[in-house]
């Protein structure tokens, strides 16, 4: 390590994913000195591929390696980069079902967040990260989900995005932070450090200190920002890592939540996935909060990826996979930890599922089998090892009914709760609006703060209730 | 150490293409095992300090059965090592062998695979 650079603002943002980035630009709209680092880099948005392997190196934290201990394991991804999560995510879009605002305000005390409250804070956002429904026909994977919905007699929608389509035919640009709020904050006068990541929070003389590490090619410098104020914005699991290390622990780490998702590889008679497709839309919403259904991207390498070490893998993906599509179910089970380990820089992440939540998994799972066929598909491959080809002759027999899961087959793209908001102290961490609970001058605002899993996709309630908070720090000065 | 690690990654990955029939060239070997490597050095690192221990124990557990390291036994000896390690009642083997598994063939079909990337007209 060489060299120790000091520097001083009004306002340190700590990670500059939908949370940071949006409250970093209220606070430069409202004129004050702003500071936002990020541990990742600056990259464009097209700097890599989707779902490539450089985006997974440059892009994600750890390299997409993240991995939730227990008896059932889970992996999870989250962006690591300017903008965070929101780089490398589809931007599937929904504001928060009004059921899950009204039980935080009934399970965990918080206040101003009805349904009726919170509509302003997502049209400001909106406003600047445009949301939009695709123009034309949605890819043929994504109408065979809403086809076989349909013969079930169970709703799906098409989900809007975090994207602007500028022609009728599709083309135009994602909606991502580092397209939108991020230019938005610098334009304002906010001031941006990427490949800084801060071990440390210290309180002195009435001011933070926030110290860590600034990475330049091969080279690393020790770095000290002095703030009057710091939000910390490093996502549910780096921010309870970051606050348990610094000494802050009430609730902090002990409620972290996920989205757990199965996939299956459904094979149709026909093209459904074609070069160039636009991302698949469709959600199933009959059975929320229990499970959702939805396709996702299906891509050679990730249809390959999730069947690997499947015998003849490459000469069926090599034939067939234009008659691929992945489909997902994802539940709310499971709670985890966050905790760090001397000596290592990465916390560990420990989960537990109950039998109810297995067996919720299973029966996602098998709902996801039927209307699979129900839309047509000649055959079903649970993305689960040892887990039996399904078609309309096996039906679902083969499923069990509590999920029997090896390594690898639970996954996530979806994590919160860690340090929960709300008027509850014995359940929160933090104050309705994110002042965390005995300190001055230290706030969360990401992810980590949502009380519960959103059931829908997340984003859009971070931004609003991190839009939310940031008016109200504003309006108490910080108080 | 650290170059005892890569020689070993580099041999698996290319036994994992080989035994799932994938006919790469020889630079999308080198560049699933690149992939691989480099995911190795950004994982977390309580699990890269893991994974190197386990890619030692990997190449030096051939040494009993063979009398040399994974990276020098022949095609199907090493084919054999990776049943026996995918089969294994230890579950840390089972589960090194599912990440290379799922990585490599991550690595070695988006190297295959670079033209899907190619957004429609
Ligand atoms: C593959 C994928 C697909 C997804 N799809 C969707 C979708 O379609 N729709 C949707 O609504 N949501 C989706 N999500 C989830 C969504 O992206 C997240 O909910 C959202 O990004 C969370 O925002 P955040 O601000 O809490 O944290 P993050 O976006 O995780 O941002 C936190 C940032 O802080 C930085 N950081 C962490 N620690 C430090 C430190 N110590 N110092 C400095 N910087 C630090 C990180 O590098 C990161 O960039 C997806 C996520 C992923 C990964």
């Amino acid at each position: 390590m060489t060299g120790h650079s000091v520097l001083d603002t009004d306002i340190l943002v700590i990670g500059s994913g939908p949370g940071g980035s949006v409250a970093a630009t209220k606070f430069a709209e409202a004129g004050r000195s702003v500071l936002m680092v990020e541990e990742g880099e600056h990259l464009p948005l097209d700097a890599t591929p989707h779902f490539s392997c450089e985006e997974m190196l440059h892009k994600y934290r750890s390299a997409g390696v993240g991995v939730a201990l227990g008896k059932r394991k889970l992996a999870w991804v989250e962006g690591s980069c300017v903008g965070g999560g929101s780089e490398v995510n589809r931007g599937l879009y929904h504001r928060t079902p009004p059921y899950v605002l009204e039980r935080w305000a009934r399970d965990y005390g918080v206040v101003d967040l009805s349904p009726g409250e919170m509509t302003q804070h997502f049209e400001a956002c909106e406003a600047v990260a445009t949301v939009q429904h695709m123009p034309g026909k949605p890819s043929e994977s994504s109408q065979a989900l809403e086809r076989g919905a349909t013969k079930k007699g169970w709703t799906a929608i098409a989900a809007p995005r975090l994207y602007r389509y500028d022609t009728a035919d599709g083309r135009g640009s994602k909606q991502s932070m580092s397209a939108t709020f991020v230019p938005r904050f610098k334009e304002l006068g906010g001031n941006l450090l990427a490949d800084v990541r801060i071990q440390r929070l210290r309180r002195t003389n009435r001011t933070w200190e926030a110290s860590g590490v600034r990475t330049s090619g091969a080279q690393k410098t020790q770095i000290t920002i002095r703030a009057d104020t710091v939000f910390v914005a490093c996502g549910a699991v780096q921010t309870p890592a970051l606050l348990r290390r610094s000494g802050i622990r009430h609730n902090v780490g002990n409620s972290l939540r996920f989205h757990p998702m199965l996939k299956i590889i459904a094979e149709f008679d026909h093209e459904v996935n074609a070069p160039g497709d636009f991302d698949p839309v469709h959600q199933i919403k009959e059975f929320e909060p229990r499970f959702g259904m939805g396709c996702s991207i299906a891509k050679p390498p990730l249809l390959a990826m999730l069947q690997a070490a499947r015998p003849g893998n490459w000469t069926s993906i090599e034939r067939d996979w234009r008659r691929m599509g992945i489909y997902y179910v994802q539940t709310s089970g499971g709670r985890a930890t966050v905790r760090n380990l001397p000596g290592f820089a990465s916390p560990l992440v420990r989960i537990h599922f109950t039998p109810e939540e297995l067996s919720t998994l299973a029966d996602g799972l098998r709902h996801l089998a039927d209307v699979l066929l129900a839309a047509g598909s000649v055959r079903l491959r649970p993305c689960i090892a040892g887990y039996p080809d399904l078609d309309r002759q096996t039906g679902l027999a083969g499923l069990p009914e509590a999920l029997e899961a090896p390594d690898g087959s639970l996954t996530s793209v979806h994590v919160f709760s860690s340090c929960p908001m709300g008027e509850d102290r014995a359940r929160t961490a933090t104050d309705s609006f994110g002042k965390v609970h005995g300190t001055d001058g230290l706030y969360i605002c990401d992810a980590s703060l949502l009380c519960t899993p959103t059931i829908a996709n997340p984003q859009g309630t971070v931004m609003a209730v991190a839009h939310r908070n940031a008016l109200v720090a504003l309006d108490r000065k910080f108080g | 150490m650290a170059r005892m690690v890569e020689t070993t990654v580099i041999a698996l990955v290319d036994s994992l293409i080989d035994e799932a029939g994938i006919p790469a060239t020889a630079a999308q070997r080198a560049h699933a095992a690149g992939y691989v490597l480099e995911t190795i050095a950004r994982m977390p690192d309580h699990f890269g300090l893991g994974f190197r221990a386990l890619a030692l124990l990997f190449s030096w557990s051939s040494v009993a059965r063979y009398g040399r390291r994974f990276h020098l036994l022949a095609n199907d000896q090493r084919h054999e090592q990776l049943r026996a390690w995918r089969g294994s009642g230890l579950s840390f083997r089972r589960s090194m062998l599912a990440f290379y598994d799922a990585f490599a063939t991550f690595g070695v079909y988006s190297a295959a695979y670079r033209d899907t990337d190619t957004p429609r007209p």
